[in-house]
């Protein structure tokens, strides 16, 4: 059955975090008075190395394109379309649409947190967490619950050094996260989803 | 139990694998089809957007699989435009569900901006290094080349009104072989 000409992958599974750990994670540590925040990578997938060589063929309308960016980025295409107007690329980041790229992303993530200094819940794959306090990663959305909200900022400007991330909280007691508005206040945290 | 029986239906359907037909599918035993279905999980797109809009609102309600129909949600970004027909439409009666379409469908909608997205696009792609050219001769020819394809997608915001016009370069992963692994 399978075709040794093509290209075979390991393993494309990736791990989410269950929504009642998120939960009950809020509900703890928001209520002992820890500080709450909420960031988003930014076209995370093409964060993560690819192992392996994946050739793609790209089509003559996006390389009409591609060459009309000749002047910004300076690569230029037209020396390596072949007889036939066609272009050949190997993939360097795990692109979207690939099988294995969700699981490129999320040990490159986990593995960015890891060498952070926080280590990997046994059971839940996607919580991370330190005696400061946890991060919560949901394919490329983060929720970091930390004692104060120094610390908080200080490992999103470390994790923004080496990727693109942006802030989907705006600084007031509500935040966003997976399409769920959380409201804190000071007797509870209240979930809704009004843009809904 | 309705909404993991359709599914486990479509896959089968779906695969002329001889594994899958072999697979012994036990009506009483929820939890173990839903661990398969995740483990089969590449089986896309298309077939859980469907159902997900198809789906009775009491029959979703009556089982508590919560999981697959918030992954629809995540998998809407990553269609693969292998059955261009098959385009998720959305009836009309409010604009808040984005729809995903092709550069075509893009520029017959006179969507004025559809290149300057896809440049937007392409742009980013340059600057992270996803991809370096390469020589067709350079190639080993025992090796598979897969296909690309850019989608659009019109994002609204919650009020309904038209924010932009985003573009998306795809590779069509589905094109290769994925690991065969049933837990039955």
């Amino acid at each position: 059955m399978q075709d040794p000409s093509s290209i075979y992958v390991d393993s494309t599974y990736s791990p989410t975090p269950k929504i009642h750990h998120i939960f009950s994670v809020i509900s703890r540590l928001v209520g002992e008075g820890y500080e709450m925040d909420t960031a988003d990578f930014e076209t995370a997938y093409l964060n993560a190395p690819i192992d392996g060589d994946i050739y793609m063929i790209i089509d003559s309308d996006t390389i009409r394109i591609l060459l009309q960016l000749y002047e910004k980025t300076g690569v230029n295409y037209l020396n390596h379309l072949d007889e036939k107007d066609r272009l050949f690329v190997k993939l360097n980041k795990a692109i979207y649409g690939l099988q294995q790229s969700a699981k490129l992303w999320n040990s490159t993530a986990s593995n960015a947190l890891k060498s952070m200094g926080y280590k990997q819940n046994s059971i839940d794959e996607c919580i991370f967490y330190n005696d400061n306090g946890i991060i919560i990663l949901y394919a490329d959305d983060l929720l970091l619950i930390h004692k104060t909200k120094e610390i908080n900022d200080s490992i999103l400007s470390q994790l923004s050094k080496t990727f693109t991330l942006s802030k989907t909280s705006n600084g007031s007691n509500i935040f966003n996260y997976l399409g769920m508005n959380l409201h804190v206040n000071k007797s509870m945290i209240s979930i809704s989803m009004k843009q809904f | 139990m309705a909404m993991s029986e359709l599914v486990v239906k479509r896959i089968i359907e779906l695969t002329k694998d001889p594994l899958t037909i072999d697979m012994d599918v036990h009506e009483d035993d929820d939890d173990a089809l839903e661990e398969d279905i995740i483990e089969v999980e590449p089986y896309p797109n298309s077939v859980y957007i469907e159902e997900a809009h198809n789906e009775d609102p009491v029959d979703t309600e009556m089982n508590d699989v919560k999981a697959p129909a918030t992954m629809n949600v995540e998998l809407v970004q990553q269609v693969e435009p292998d059955n261009k027909q098959n385009v998720v439409e959305h009836d009309g009666s409010d604009n808040l569900y984005h729809v995903n379409m092709t550069v075509r469908q893009a520029r017959t909608k006179n969507i004025s901006n559809v290149d300057a997205a896809i440049k937007t696009e392409l742009n980013s792609m340059i600057l992270k290094e996803v991809f370096s050219p390469i020589k067709r001769t350079d190639i080993p020819k025992v090796v598979k080349v897969i296909p690309s394809h850019v989608i659009m997608k019109e994002k609204f915001s919650p009020d309904g009104k038209f924010l932009k016009l985003k573009a998306r370069l795809v590779a069509g992963g589905h094109t290769y072989a994925r690991p065969v692994k049933y837990l039955c």
